[in-house]
């Protein structure tokens, strides 16, 4: 295996057909995933017929690095600008945006691209090593636990949104209500859409992340004063910072660890995974921790980065392993291997190896290159932090206006995205946790139709759920999450009794 | 503040009135079809990128710009299985320039999702009618009877996944049951992905899907077909038995093709039926075809021929909708 994967990387390095494949796709990724609106998916399918005269190798170099790098890219934008470039970096908003603003955008960017590249290097190794064996963990779950891993995920609310519980139920329900406008996934009912054509296909989430925290950040930051912004940007950008790492490292490995899981099981991207790993950061952070979240605690940017890249990998490998697309760029990728002549699958191992190996060889190398190629990029991007407002701001709605419109090519998406923009304004007054509206349109979609699935499979018998070892557990771990700080409470309680009984 | 308030409103207000703008663009009527194609062309495809209907209008778009030496932009527009599509197309000029690539039209045009049915839009050209399998995981079922048994034995047990609901899988799957008289439990997935890891994994008894996106996982064994949805057996499937030699009269696909406004120039629609002929008979598209399984059965209908079998699968769909919605 060892030997293909260094001929893998031979082939890359020595070509440099393959080598300037490789630039390109870097560059490709770094400026689409920066544009709000512009997705991996969509760069890969833009870039698919100009690989037609390529080489399969050189093509797939292209399209799979375009993949990985936006991965990352789509935090440069969330971070600096609160206008996630892409939708799996809208969890990086919650924490890369507040650092940035107090000051620190070269710091909360160097989290982010570390995080990253880890997170993509662990994916990609685990896609090289235990392929085989991960392709059944995702042939194991059915819906049924996909849906007791949604419950798993919503019962985060309690901790995202801090002293505020009513307010963040009140967000999470909001974001559920936002989900089951359309039609219904199950039946083909159409469900609160007026009779609209335009609200068939129910509300997309790009528009909706855009308006919350873009748009309303501009709307916010209009009625601030004009005179002019005090240089916020902190000159050095240390990509490894020693006494960050220290911080979070522990958070990196679980996230890396939950990314590539989620990443694995079809149906479920890298979206869901950034926030489901957000999620498990905040739980499992100390009490008095758990405040900082959301006011630029850099384990929020390690949770939510690290884990989109990771995911985005793991996305590979039911699509190379069982010829199964994970995801939605795993199916463009899975149509691109079908018009080079080739079907993946087991049989591709085995028909194609150096192929394969070039494809990882060609994902590690991407990896690695965005941290080796960062820190111009960085330097670059955080000085837009010192662009007046007045010239930064308009042209911030004008990509937002652009990136919401080329997600589905429909001008409704905008009227979605301003009206979010204005919601989202009026709730940030009154202190309302977004990231709960969040939890609840990611989530929402897939609680709703894999529980109505797995009712279905079992011909409406509700003990599905309890009687399939993966989902029982998982139910249980929410279950316990839920009541968690209860038994804490008590458990502390207990502690102080005993203390004051032996003194 | 009061006033940079009201500044935010009135920017926002313009980039509205500049979005307005945008739709109602490029509205010129009469223009001389014999120079047709002048500008570019837009092909709106309701489906979103990479899937099979995708695929298969960024296939013959690319023979197409070369046949009529035009840039033809491939648009999605994802949503209720095409219908947004056909309603951005409905809301367009009809000069010839903004075409609908579907393989649903007949279906959410019976379901009455699709507001603009026959009056309003024309069929150009059908390119492929796809074929249906059943699809089982080798461990559970040995062959069709076997399978017809076990429903038979569990009646409403048996889940059957296909992607969608209300689509030609549902129906393909409700006409199944009809006609070999046992009730079948469909399940509606997500996606293509989510549902062959359900029949591998044994989460579904079976599936109904079409030979190409299956291909890679029969070659290695992981599931195999149990009948085609066909009236003769497959050159490549030799022992695979027919829908009709079992006697049950299903043998419906998913029929992608492209349509236009009504209205248009009936001469600019017959220059976009003959270069879709050469498209169709072009080497490389051929190749495609072959590739990805499509050429099972003859897909090319003119514009008169699949009008008429748009309008026969509309009245059936519309039939068979009925029954399924009891």
């Amino acid at each position: 295996m060892f030997d293909y994967l260094i001929t893998g990387i031979l082939n890359i390095v020595t070509d440099p057909m393959n080598i300037t494949m490789l630039l390109i796709a870097i560059v490709i990724g770094y400026i689409g995933g920066a544009i709000p609106g512009v997705s991996g998916t969509m760069l890969v399918v833009i870039m698919l017929p100009v690989t037609y005269a390529l080489e399969p190798t050189a093509a797939f170099i292209l399209l799979t690095g375009i993949y990985a790098i936006t991965a990352f890219s789509g935090a440069i934008s969330a971070i600096l600008l609160r206008t996630p470039g892409t939708p799996e970096a809208v969890v990086t908003t919650f924490d890369g945006y507040p650092m940035a603003q107090q000051g620190n955008p070269g710091r909360a960017l160097g989290i982010a691209i570390f995080c990253s590249v880890t997170g993509g290097v662990i994916g990609t190794l685990c896609l090289i090593t235990i392929t085989p064996a991960l392709a059944n963990v995702a042939l194991s779950f059915s819906s049924p636990e996909y849906f007791a891993l949604t419950v798993l995920g919503l019962t985060v609310v309690a901790s995202l949104s801090g002293k505020e519980l009513a307010k963040g139920l009140i967000g999470v329900l909001f974001g559920l209500m936002i989900s089951v406008i359309g039609m219904d996934p199950l039946t083909g009912t159409l469900r609160y859409t007026f009779d609209a054509t335009v609200l068939t296909s129910g509300i997309d989430l790009i528009p909706v992340i855009i308006g919350l925290f873009a748009l309303s950040e501009f709307l916010k930051k209009t009625k601030d004063s004009h005179v002019v912004q005090e240089t916020i940007s902190n000159v050095k950008t240390k990509i490894f910072e020693i006494e960050i790492f220290k911080k979070i490292k522990g958070t990196m490995a679980r996230s890396s660890i939950i990314g590539v899981f989620i990443g694995i099981l079809p149906g479920v991207g890298a979206t869901t995974a950034s926030m489901l790993s957000y999620s498990e950061a905040v739980r499992w952070a100390k009490d008095e921790e758990k405040a900082s979240y959301g006011k630029g605690n850099p384990k929020g940017i390690a949770a939510s980065e690290t884990s989109n890249n990771a995911a985005a990998m793991g996305t590979l490998v039911p699509l190379l392993s069982l010829g199964i697309p994970g995801g939605a760029t795993a199916a463009v990728l899975l149509g691109a291997f079908i018009l080079h002549g080739m079907q993946p699958g087991p049989m591709l191992f085995k028909t194609e190896p150096e192929l394969m190996y070039t494809i990882f060889a060609g994902l590690l190398l991407a990896n690695i290159a965005m941290l080796v190629v960062s820190k111009p990029f960085i330097k670059l991007f955080q000085r837009i932090v010192n662009v007046p407002y007045h010239v930064l701001g308009p042209l911030v709605v004008v990509f937002c206006v652009i990136g919401t419109y080329t997600v589905r090519n429909n001008y409704f998406d905008i009227l979605i995205m301003i009206l979010f923009g204005i919601i989202g304004y009026i709730l940030e007054k009154y202190k309302f946790p977004l990231a709960t509206i969040i939890l609840g349109v990611v989530l929402g979609p897939l609680t709703e139709s894999e529980f109505r699935r797995s009712i279905q499979m079992a011909n409406g018998d509700f003990s599905i759920f309890f009687t399939r070892p993966i989902s029982l557990i998982l139910i249980i771990i929410s279950v316990l999450m839920l009541f968690y700080p209860m038994i804490n409470d008590y458990i502390k309680k207990r502690k102080l009794q005993k203390i004051n009984i032996s003194a | 503040m009061r006033v940079k308030m009201n500044i935010s409103i009135l920017f926002l207000g313009l980039v509205l009135i500049l979005a307005a703008c945008g739709g109602g663009s490029e509205q010129s009527g009469g223009e001389a079809s014999t120079n047709y194609p002048e500008r570019k062309i837009e092909v709106l495809v309701g489906h979103g990128a990479g899937g099979g209907t995708d695929l298969f209008a960024r296939a013959v778009v690319k023979e197409l710009e070369e046949i009529l030496d035009v840039n033809i932009n491939v648009v999605n527009q994802e949503g209720g299985a095409g219908v947004i599509a056909a309603q951005n197309a409905f809301n367009a000029p009809a000069d010839g320039y903004t075409l609908v690539g579907d393989a649903a039209f007949p279906i959410t045009t019976a379901a009455g999702t699709n507001k603009h049915g026959l009056d309003d839009f024309v069929p150009i050209a059908r390119f492929q009618s796809d074929t249906y399998g059943l699809w089982v995981n080798p461990a559970k079922f040995d062959s069709i009877d076997d399978f017809i048994q076990a429903a038979k034995d569990n009646p409403g047990k048996i889940t059957v996944g296909g992607t969608g609901s209300m689509g030609m899988d549902e129906i393909t799957v409700f006409q199944l049951g009809q006609v070999a008289g046992v009730e079948l439990s469909f399940v509606p997935m997500e996606g293509s992905g989510e549902m062959h890891s359900g029949v591998i994994g044994g989460h579904l008894d079976a599936m109904v899907d079409e030979f190409g996106p299956t291909k890679a996982l029969y070659e290695d064994g992981s599931i195999k077909p149990l009948v085609v949805f066909a009236e003769e057996r497959l050159e490549q499937f030799p022992d695979l038995p027919t829908t009709v030699e079992k006697g049950w009269d299903i043998t419906d696909g998913n029929e992608r093709g492209f349509y236009i406004k009504k209205g248009t120039d009936p001469e600019i629609i017959k220059i976009l039926e003959g270069a879709m002929k050469k498209a169709y008979d072009s080497e490389e598209y051929q190749k495609l075809e072959e590739e990805s399984y499509l050429h099972l059965r003859e897909g090319w209908l003119n514009s008169k021929e699949f009008t008429t079998r748009t309008e026969e699968l509309i009245e059936k769909y519309k039939a068979v909708m009925e029954e399924l919605q009891k």
